[in-house]
């Protein structure tokens, strides 16, 4: 068991489960005694970390710690399966996924690699220094949303894929992601026993604000309050034309409203917004307002991208800023504009309250100089 | 024809003529049964039969057979116009509701129709419909190169594992049976089928190839010194003999500067290259005076920067020409689809009288539908064609003027009953 020290980290190998089962105590005692403690703060933490930017790596020095820190994961498991929610147990499945990579880039050993890519059914083979997978394994685990992982762009070599070291480790992350999160969505569908419910209770409840406050900030369907100054340029463009009172092309007015639509603003909003604007004569483009506002029927439509916009001549092309060539979606930019403004905010009031801190210390601090 | 016989049923010419074909469909069946498929249990069988009133002819399907022999016998009794299995493998291949039959997996269909061509859509853009046989012949060429570039290049199949046939109508099929291969889902073929028709991921918010998946940048040497240094570098993209798109598209491109400006006419090369973005006639001037077979070798090898315009032209018909020169064919949501019937190999297409053909790599490349695929006799059967015709069928060449009974063989009267122009039997 000398190898359960390197092992720690690689809670999802065969002979770790085994070994944890032998070694470790049973679920009540694991739950319950005040000896476990480090490994259930250590697993709520694991899903705390999966709420936010991801965990630490283990803390491992010892045949002990590695124990531990082991058991910290079925602790983890339990928590997100009795959250019953099944963006929590993606975000674990994740964070977990993550993790793994991380460590297989760190770990020098040279079997730790391969190892883990046999446990996880990435089946890859030895091609001199690097790796070669078949294509239909790779289309089985490789991120194909992501352009850098299409096969179209592979060097598919008469069957197969080359690969890196990091790609591997990669693979491997998609790979044990993809487990986690299919064995805790199929566990949460099972009624779990009441003493883990009971045990796990206190914990569950610190997480329950961690997960709304989290959810919120990853939503994506929730706009918040309309924020016309962080419009994306095509949008603004629109607007001025109307404003000027030209005449907007039926691609355009879709655009228009089903942006609108879809950030919230609903018929009576988009003529109120209008009205607001100062040397606007609304008759002069009464019809086009009242089309875009009325035209209901949008409502159900995602809004069009980028290359639509493009190919439709709606995209004011010499307008676009540096965000539009990040982007590939009007919703896009306008939701990227509207975290920056919220991390901008969140980053001017936590200044501010530095400052104001500072200051109190001063003032509390009798004789300081400056007193003045 | 007119009266209340349109409206009400098909005309007794029509009837007697569909009878007929039923009939010899089924009497071909009976003589000549067609080869179970692998796993024919688990296979779901579907059958369009003969009309025998105006509208959409019925569509029988969710069969399942245990044995072969009552298959069989079925055709021989219906003499269907078209027979079709599914390319998947399911549980239970009888139950009506697809979520019931339970998916084992699926075989990996190409399918190429002369229907896709761009050149046959451009021909019919100009309201010139190509000749059939020239249909045929370019659908082949096709299929060939989705054979040889991607099916047994890229993918590495082997041979035994790519059933190819003439579908009897306008194409050919590749039916692959890779046992790794049959258990890919919807999202994976798809992938496939991106890889073969060259759908490279777009640079952000254009239309264009990102061509920075196959361009990399070298360092080769350093200018200045200290903090004034900057590193010069080359761009490089694959040797032709390098797999995937990446020695494709290097290949692409050096057939494209040989046939457009190196072996061309140097007008046409001059307002070939004068057409591109940037180029002007004194650049296309510069670039013709020293592009000579040494150059072009070296973009072989994968060196692009040889001068400003050199680079520029590379980078354009890589962008532009590189990938719909080079790209495979396929009918893209057949091949994605895990569900599919298609039609069974030994079967007779009801709009051609012609045999689905199973072929090999080796027999495609001598293989006449017109001659090879031909599933009846040339004995005499009374005709009377719609239309002015003619088509060479088993060597036999027949013409037919419209209204004009006359004798044809059995093979072309089922040629053009079954595309409903003539009808047999004398009148």
């Amino acid at each position: 068991m000398a190898d359960l020290v390197r092992l720690a980290y690689y809670p999802f190998l065969p002979e770790v489960r085994d070994a944890v089962r032998e070694l470790g105590p049973d679920v009540p005692t694991l739950l319950g005694s005040r000896l476990y403690a480090g490994p259930r703060r250590r697993g709520l933490h694991r899903v705390e970390g999966a709420l936010a930017d991801g965990f630490a790596p283990a803390a491992v020095t010892d045949e002990r710690s590695a124990l531990l820190e082991l058991l910290s994961v079925p602790v983890a498991r339990m928590l997100a399966v009795l959250s019953g929610d099944k963006w929590l147990i993606r975000r674990y499945a994740h964070a977990e996924a993550v993790r793994l990579e991380d460590t297989l880039g760190r770990d020098e050993e040279n079997g730790a690699l391969p190892r883990a890519a046999e446990a996880l059914g990435v089946a890859v083979r030895r091609d001199g220094a690097g790796w070669q997978i078949h294509f239909s394994d790779y289309l089985g685990v490789a991120p194909a949303r992501e352009p850098a992982w299409k096969l179209v762009v592979q060097p598919l070599d008469r069957g197969w894929v080359a690969l890196d070291d990091a790609q591997v480790a990669r693979l491997c992350r998609e790979a044990l992601g993809r487990r986690i999160e299919a064995e805790l969505v199929a566990e949460a569908a099972r009624p779990q026993p009441p003493m883990v419910r009971e045990a796990l209770a206190p914990l569950l409840e610190s997480l329950g604000p961690k997960i709304a406050e989290a959810r919120e900030k990853f939503d994506d369907g929730d706009f918040g309050p309309v924020r016309r100054e962080l419009f994306p340029p095509c949008i603004l463009d629109l607007f001025q034309q109307m404003i000027d009172g030209k005449m907007v092309p039926h691609h355009g007015r879709f655009a228009m409203a089903s942006f609108l639509a879809t950030i919230g603003m609903d018929a009576q909003a988009i003529l109120e917004f209008f009205r607001e604007i100062p040397n606007f004569d609304p008759e002069k483009s009464r019809y086009q307002i009242e089309h875009i506002a009325g035209e209901r029927s949008v409502e159900s439509y995602t809004p069009p991208g980028c290359a639509w916009m493009q190919t439709n001549g709606v995209c004011p092309l010499e307008k676009r800023d540096a965000l539009c060539f990040k982007i590939k979606h009007p919703l896009s930019y306008y939701r990227a504009r509207i975290r920056f403004d919220k991390e901008a905010e969140a980053r001017g009031k936590a200044m501010l309250e530095q400052a104001r801190q500072a200051q109190q210390t001063q003032e509390a601090r009798p004789g300081a100089s400056g007193a003045s | 024809m007119s009266g209340p016989a349109v409206q009400e049923g098909l005309p007794p010419a029509v009837l007697a003529t569909i009878d007929w074909l039923k009939g010899r469909f089924g009497a071909y069946y009976k003589a000549r049964p067609p080869p179970m498929p692998d796993r024919f249990t688990r296979r779901e069988f579907g059958f369009i039969l003969w009309p025998d009133r105006p509208g959409p002819p019925p569509f029988v399907r969710h069969r399942a057979y245990a044995d072969a022999a009552r298959f069989h016998n079925y055709l021989a009794w219906k003499g269907p116009h078209s027979v079709y299995y599914s390319t998947a493998y399911y549980r239970r291949p009888g139950e009506l509701k697809m979520a019931d039959k339970q998916w084992l997996g699926a075989e990996l269909i190409f399918d190429l129709d002369a229907d896709h061509l761009p050149e046959a859509e451009a021909a019919k853009a100009e309201g010139a419909a190509m000749p059939i046989e020239e249909q045929l012949r370019r659908v082949k060429g096709h299929f060939k190169r989705l054979l040889d570039d991607f099916l047994f290049g890229d993918f590495g199949l082997d041979e035994k594992d790519v059933w190819i046939t003439f579908s009897g109508g306008r194409g050919y099929h590749a039916h692959v049976v890779d046992p790794r291969l049959l258990g890919l889902d919807a999202r994976a073929r798809r992938e496939i089928v991106d890889h073969v028709t060259g759908k490279v991921p777009a640079e952000r918010g254009t239309d264009t190839p990102d061509l920075d998946f196959f361009i990399r940048k070298e360092a080769v040497a350093v200018d200045g010194r200290g903090r004034f240094a900057k590193t010069l570098t080359t761009e490089r993209i694959a040797p032709m003999d390098a797999p995937g798109w990446a020695g494709r598209l290097t290949r692409s491109l050096v057939e494209t500067l040989r046939t457009r400006v190196l072996e061309a006419d140097p007008a046409a090369a001059r307002a070939w290259l004068t057409s591109m973005e940037g180029i002007g006639d004194k650049s296309a001037e510069a670039f013709l005076d020293d592009f000579d077979e040494a150059r072009l070798r070296r973009i072989g090898q994968g060196f692009l920067e040889q001068g400003k315009v050199v680079k520029r032209v590379c980078h354009h018909i890589l962008a532009q020409h590189a990938i719909p020169f080079a790209k495979g064919e396929t009918d893209e949501p057949v091949t994605a689809d895990v569900k599919r019937l298609i039609r069974l190999p030994g079967s007779l297409h009801g709009k051609s009288g012609l045999r689905v053909v199973t072929l090999t790599r080796d027999t495609l490349d001598g293989f006449d539908p017109f001659r090879d695929a031909v599933a009846f006799s040339l004995d005499p059967v009374d005709f009377v064609p719609r239309a002015d015709d003619e088509v060479r069928l088993a060597g036999e060449t027949v013409r037919v003027r419209a209204g004009e009974a006359m004798e044809v063989p059995e093979a072309h009267a089922v040629w053009w009953c079954s595309r409903r122009s003539g009808t047999v039997g004398p009148q």
